[in-house]
């Protein structure tokens, strides 16, 4: 028994939260966002998964984990990570939008608790969706140097800039933007969380190798933001983005290792018999070993994000290998699907190209995994720092 | 043990212990293991214990017989000779011998007394251990690629010996955990070994570690021994074959990797006889000899395809 603090005097543990989940999600199987029914496009995909948000959160099972200032019904995030397995386990996606609230409301809540009790609750229910404002062309691996700059207006303050990589960016209600308030460098950096609307404001999608609306550019020009929707202080943006790129090491990885688990199962099932080689049992076995790993060590880490400890450098360790799980996974779906992940023009072999392209990209979106291995060589062995 | 469910002072202490009794002993058999009091913590906690005793060897480049007392504790074999009088003949990639008049395998075979030969054979689809008095075979030291495994080659006369149940399977899974653990505790050692060269010898005015391209070679080796440390805490998993099989091939592929990376940014020094790389590389290919990566990729497969894996309720 894990015991949890909550409010909901129902759920007693974490076994609790499990069990009463997996009997709700059974007895609602008409629930959307079914693992083997995702849309080819992306925006079709995202309504679905917002539709399975609300029930989750209407439920009841969407607000657990989640404090009770910021409409959640308390308990550990533990039970959040929870949810999000037993979805996949029940033939559920994990829904996207999640990836971005999973990092930025712990941030929130930490950083800026009224915000959050204010607007938490509609995009934790899937009626926003929101996203990171973070890249720019020339501040990718090294974000300190961004350009883009909030200005004092009165009480208020001014954006102008240009930002890139922005996953679901032309369909978010929100961004949470890193932009420079003061000197160069991560201490001039402040984080804002900014309503993406209005013509001062664009976000034309981009279309990622694969064909899917991935992500977007956010185009700034002199648009207007409230000065309570200042994250923190001013000057306060770098430690809170480092803050909270720890709950994408964590949650992410866990939510995506359940996803992955589900693909690679399902992928080794569908060579049984037929194409089974030696080469292929490699593979799998591979993939397996990897996703292994990456499942214990992302427990570690959202077991100490929720108990309020930091997990320090060797998160880097878990990102690498989430990218290296991404890449040997989806290999393992893609050479499952044979001739027809060449020639198939069923929108299901479509999904699998797509998916396999974007998971190309895992070795370079939320950290590129050649800064972690140096975060790892220094700040984990020791080593000199690089010239 | 980071992230680990077990007891961080027990393992702690096991730890020093492992370590102390490796320190002070050039080869650990049956009386070390006995006189430290591990047989009784085997027992209590055979999964720790076993993890413990197996990765300090494979860090210390120990010969030892913890590869035995793996495999012994998860055969669970009641009337089987105890270690002090008997050796178990190991079959060539933990494959039991096919049922014939003699077979030959490998035994430590490090007590004072006179011992008897215990045999794993196939017989009927079933393995059965026989139980041979110690005259029908004569042990004769290995030298070979690791001449300080300690190891003798035997060549036994089946005729007469008395079968006994065992849990062979169980018995291997164990076997794969303490393989695993050594192999992690070899790789982690050889990034010790190839950091310490790194940061103290420089070219171009600067130490070698400042370099990106031999801190990536050596951050790649730490990632894939951490991915197979974090496989190597296994008694919530209730000694599957998956499991065993998945922390198997998690630390072989480890210490593949270590021996690649590590040796390249050794440079010249690490391809001397005087430096301990070698050592280490001996040792790790003589560990996973013991392994087939092929059955064991087999059992990930057969895992899988039969959602026979179960996922353990890790919260």
């Amino acid at each position: 028994m894990n015991p949890v603090a909550s409010t909901d005097t129902s759920v007693r543990s974490v076994s609790d939260h499990r069990r009463d989940l997996r009997a709700w999600l059974r007895e609602h199987p008409e629930l959307p966002a079914r693992l083997e029914h995702e849309p080819v496009e992306i925006e079709p995909a995202l309504a679905e998964e917002q539709l399975l948000q609300r029930e989750l959160w209407d439920a009841g099972f969407g607000r657990r984990g989640w404090p009770v200032e910021q409409g959640g019904l308390g308990g550990s995030a533990v039970l959040r990570a929870v949810t999000y397995e037993e979805l996949v386990l029940a033939g559920h996606r994990v829904p996207q939008p999640s990836y971005t609230l999973e990092t930025l409301c712990p941030a929130l809540i930490r950083f800026a608790p009224d915000l959050a009790s204010e607007v938490l609750p509609p995009a934790l229910r899937g009626d926003e969706i929101w996203c990171q404002g973070f890249s720019e062309a020339e501040a990718g691996s090294d974000l300190a140097s961004l350009a883009c700059r909030a200005t004092p207006v009165g009480d208020d303050w001014a954006l102008t800039g240009h930002k890139l990589w922005s996953s679901f960016g032309h369909v978010s209600q929100r961004s949470a933007v890193l932009a420079r308030t003061g000197e160069p460098g991560h201490r001039g950096i402040s984080m804002f969380l900014v309503d993406l609307e209005g013509a001062s404001v664009e976000t034309p999608a981009i279309r990622a190798s694969g064909g899917r609306n991935e992500f977007s550019e956010i185009v700034f020009d002199h648009h207007l933001v409230a000065g309570s929707r200042l994250v923190g202080e001013p000057g306060q943006g770098w430690a809170i983005a480092m803050y909270l790129l720890q709950w994408e090491r964590g949650m992410y990885a866990w939510q995506r290792q359940a996803t992955l688990r589900a693909r690679l199962a399902a992928a080794s099932e569908r060579v049984t018999g037929s194409a089974s080689s030696r080469a292929t049992n490699d593979r799998v076995a591979r993939a397996w070993t990897l996703l292994s790993a990456l499942r214990r060590r992302s427990v570690r880490t959202v077991r100490l994000l929720a108990d309020g400890e930091s997990p320090g450098p060797e998160v880097s360790i878990d990102k690498i290998l989430l990218s290296q799980s991404e890449q040997a996974v989806m290999d393992v779906v893609r050479l499952s699907h044979g001739a027809a992940f060449i020639d198939s023009d069923d929108p299901e072999d479509e999904l699998v190209r797509n998916e396999w392209f974007y998971s190309r990209a895992a070795s370079i979106y939320g950290g590129a995994v050649d800064i972690q291995k140096s975060i790892v060589a220094e700040h984990v062995l020791g080593l000199p720092r690089s010239r | 043990m980071t992230g680990s469910s077990w007891d961080s002072e027990l393992v702690a202490d096991a730890r020093a212990s492992a370590a102390r009794m490796f320190a002070a002993n050039e080869f650990v058999g049956v009386e070390a293991f006995a006189a430290m009091g591990w047989e009784e913590l085997v027992l209590a906690h055979p999964a720790l214990a076993i993890t413990v005793l197996s990765q300090e060897a494979g860090r210390q480049l120990s010969g030892s017989r913890v590869l035995e007392l793996a495999l012994r504790h998860g055969l669970s074999t009641v009337d089987a000779p105890p270690v002090e009088s008997s050796a178990v003949v190991l079959p060539h990639s933990l494959a039991p011998f096919h049922d014939e008049p003699t077979v030959t395998g490998l035994a430590w075979v490090d007590g004072p007394d006179p011992i008897d030969w215990i045999v794993p054979v196939r017989r009927d689809d079933v393995v059965v251990l026989l139980h041979v008095a110690g005259h029908q075979g004569s042990p004769q030291p290995v030298v070979g690629l690791d001449p300080e495994r300690g190891l003798s080659r035997v060549t036994i006369d089946l005729a007469g010996a008395t079968p006994l149940p065992c849990n062979w399977t169980v018995g291997v899974n164990h076997a794969l955990m303490s393989l695993a653990a050594e192999l992690v505790g070899l790789a982690s050692a050889m990034i010790e070994v190839a950091r310490e060269h790194v940061v103290t010898r420089h070219q171009f005015g600067v130490p070698l570690g400042a370099f990106q391209v031999v801190q990536h070679r050596l951050a790649d080796t730490h990632v894939a021994v951490e991915a197979a440390q974090s496989l190597l805490e296994w008694d919530t998993v209730d000694h599957t074959s998956t499991a065993s099989a998945t922390a198997a091939l998690a630390a072989h592929h480890a210490f593949d990797l270590a021996t690649s990376q590590c040796s390249q940014v050794l440079g010249a020094m690490g391809s001397t006889w005087e430096h301990s790389m070698h050592r280490y590389v001996r040792r790790g290919h003589a560990v996973a000899s013991w392994i087939d990566l092929n059955v064991l990729a087999e059992i990930v497969r057969a895992g899988l395809g039969a959602a026979a894996v179960e996922l353990e309720e890790v919260w």
